[in-house]
């Protein structure tokens, strides 16, 4: 019985199927499902079926080789994705900690090649579309361990996501590290910044590394799994959910600690979800007002930093200089926004949800 | 009762059937079947994906066992599998009483 035919046949399909997975792993898995099918055939015969029945039925009770796999592919999957999304967000967080100490904080501001480098504009443009993406990701991430199954098509939008935001983090951090080597800096705190650098181009090429990894568990799953769920979901019905997420755990909380807590953050909840709900309907009228936010914002800043001391004509000046900048700030949220959505499916194809 | 009725709650049925004692795969499809009178009958290729999955979240433990006529992998409920159980079932009561409370008005 243990070496019944039609058995055997099924367990090496399934042992190719299942490629990508560690030997010891694929022998693991084999073995299990080898003592499962010889269980439920003895079980069977024990039934007063004949041989070759009870092995029919066996196999028909554990269902395909290709889904059983499956399984196992979502599960590596998925696991390769998440840990994808963490060294992500961990080189996220580093460039976006150098980007912010470079231009915020005075010790480093201006002291150095490097610390002017990281704060040029193209660093400001790299960290608000790695951030960007990077919570997409985030939020797809979470997402997907609330759910029991994670289709192909799910953990290829979240890896987009996660590849968007690694690649700008990398390609960013590594145009530093060129102009790091090439211009050696007397300044007292470049070997501060250097060693920043460093460690955030060592995370980033990591996370660029686990990308491609997943990018591999991800294409295995993709031959393997034939469920054909193309839905994919776009980034607000991420945020939707989680605010609606955040909402019964408030409501939970609530139960322990009182009314007050899950009236606030229901409320909240309820407001960003109404929120989404508006501005999926002009999305373009809110990427123009995001774009004029971030224009004003320049213009005020400006205006603050030179004030009137050099006449009016030299607040003009200043003013007509932050219109230039609002101008190419609005360009590059706009031009986001569109390779965002053509990209990570940013908003659904027409309708709105409510 | 068709595979679907298990849909979502696979993970909170194994630990459930794990509560008893350590068993390997079919012996948790059995005990599941002999405790719902044969009445949810789980595509039996999705158990051992979500065995794996639960024991490397920590939920179970696993070890082969030379008793049985031929080597077998048997999982065993660990304590943060018990207390993820306890959550889980108290988020099924919740569920259940509010589809009742719907289905039966």
């Amino acid at each position: 019985m243990g070496s019944h035919p039609v058995l055997a046949a099924y367990l090496t399909e399934l042992s190719r199927l299942l490629d990508g997975s560690a030997p010891r792993r694929r022998r693991r898995i084999t073995a299990e499902i080898r003592d499962h099918l010889l269980s439920e055939m003895e079980a069977n015969v024990a039934d007063g079926r004949p041989e070759p029945e009870a092995a029919a039925a066996a196999l028909s009770c554990i269902g395909s080789a290709r889904g059983v796999a499956a399984g196992f592919a979502e599960m590596r999957a998925r696991h390769a994705v998440e840990r994808a999304e963490q060294l992500t967000l961990a080189s996220v967080l580093a460039f976006g900690a150098l980007f912010v100490v470079s231009t915020q904080v005075a010790a480093f501001r201006d002291q150095s090649a490097l610390a002017r480098s990281l704060a040029d504009p193209l660093g400001w443009i790299a960290v608000q579309i790695s951030t960007v993406a990077v919570v997409i990701a985030w939020l797809r991430v979470l997402r997907l361990r609330s759910s029991t199954r994670a289709s192909a098509r799910d953990l290829v939008l979240t890896l987009r996501a996660v590849a968007v935001a690694a690649g700008t983090a990398g390609v960013a951090l590594g145009l530093d590290l060129i102009e790091a080597l090439g211009g050696a800096s007397s300044s007292r705190t470049a070997p501060a910044l250097g060693t920043g650098l460093a460690v955030a181009g060592i995370v980033a090429m990591l996370a660029l590394l686990s990308v491609t990894f997943a990018a591999a568990s991800v294409h295995r799953l993709s031959r393997v799994d034939d469920s054909r769920d193309a839905h994919g979901r776009c980034a607000l019905e991420e945020v939707r959910w989680a605010t609606t997420a955040a909402a019964e755990r408030a409501e939970a909380l609530g139960q322990r600690h009182g009314r007050l807590v899950t009236t606030a953050v229901c409320a909240a909840a309820t407001t960003a979800d109404r929120t989404l709900s508006w501005a999926l309907g002009r999305k373009w009228h809110c990427s123009a007002a995001l774009a004029a936010a971030a224009g004003a914002a320049l213009a005020v800043g400006s205006l603050r930093e030179h004030g009137l001391a050099g006449g009016p004509h030299q607040a003009l000046l200043s003013i007509a200089a932050a219109g230039v900048l609002f101008a190419a700030e609005a360009g590059a949220v706009v031009a986001s926004v569109y390779a965002f959505d053509r990209l990570l499916r940013l908003w659904p194809p027409n309708v709105p949800i409510h | 009762m068709r595979n679907e009725t298990t849909g979502g709650q696979l993970d909170l049925l194994v630990l459930s059937v794990l509560t008893g004692g350590a068993l390997h795969g079919y012996g948790i499809v059995s005990e599941l079947r002999r405790r719902s009178d044969a009445d949810l009958d789980l595509a039996e290729g999705t158990l051992y994906p979500a065995l794996h999955r639960l024991e490397s979240e920590g939920l179970l433990t696993s070890a082969w066992s030379e008793d049985a006529p031929r080597r077998r992998r048997v999982y065993r409920l660990t304590k943060r599998g018990d207390q993820a159980l306890e959550g889980r079932r108290r988020e099924w009561r919740r569920f259940a009483a509010a589809v009742g409370r719907v289905v039966e008005a």
